[in-house]
């Protein structure tokens, strides 16, 4: 693509669009459908917070039952399965030194909300629902199943 | 995932196909859109820029354009930054 060519087509977006770049409420977007190893969705059944972060304890952790709904990509055939799941999720701060794992900070995870999870976790579900690389709330308003299925 | 198998430029059609459908869409076909519009000629992707001229931009949700705009600027402006940097630095 002509770079010349879409550098005005980019400027009028961002006039028509909005909101601005660097708005508050914006959605960091996808790590890609297809650089990730394999795509949940994933609905939340219950969700606990089991410890909180503090002195000693690096991570908030969540308890939570998720029930797998779809497996959309399982690149490394690795049987990733729909089913009922439960998951320990480390919910980190911006300390440094420590890993983060971001994809679920902020993040509500009340029963009945779904996600779709984004995670290079190999063969591991566990792992990919607990430290996915990016997650996704889907909403009735997007067609985020419908996105990733055709890219 | 469906379309990821054809060469890029015959992956437009579907995508043009996908804004034109009544359902928002978001981050996802973002990141997609933009990749596709940079992987191929102006020529091959003419259908896709004039989509998106149209009604086709109006068919992201809020997060969707924001996305849209990220992966657009962020190909467009970085590399001249990187440019105007490199100049700077001789």
């Amino acid at each position: 693509m002509n770079r010349k060519r879409l550098a005005p087509f980019a400027c009028l977006l961002a006039y028509v669009l909005g909101p601005p770049l660097g708005a508050e409420n914006r959605t960091p977007y996808s790590t890609g459908v297809n650089l990730r190893r394999s795509i949940l969705l994933c609905e939340f059944e219950s969700a606990a917070v089991t410890a909180d972060a503090g002195p000693g304890q690096l991570y908030q952790t969540v308890a939570a039952r998720v029930r797998v709904s779809r497996v959309l990509k399982d690149a490394d055939a690795a049987g990733l399965t729909p089913g009922f799941y439960d998951v320990t999720i480390p919910r980190s701060y911006h300390v440094p030194g420590i890993p983060q794992y971001p994809a679920w900070m902020d993040r509500d995870l009340k029963p009945g909300l779904v996600y779709m999870v984004f995670s290079d976790a190999k063969g591991d579900i566990h792992k990919a629902i607990e430290e996915p690389m990016s997650v996704e709330l889907l909403t009735d308003k997007v067609d985020t199943v419908g996105d990733v299925e055709l890219g | 995932m469906g379309e990821s198998s054809l060469p890029t430029a015959a992956q437009i059609p579907g995508a043009v196909a996908a804004l034109d459908s009544p359902k928002l869409h978001g981050n996802e076909l973002a990141q997609y859109v933009a990749w596709l519009l940079f992987a191929n000629s102006d020529a091959e992707t003419a259908p896709l820029f004039d989509a998106l001229q149209g009604k086709g931009a109006m068919a992201f949700s809020d997060s969707g354009k924001s996305a849209l705009l990220d992966h657009l600027l962020s190909r467009v402006i970085a590399p001249q930054a990187d440019l105007r940097t490199n100049r700077s630095m001789r």
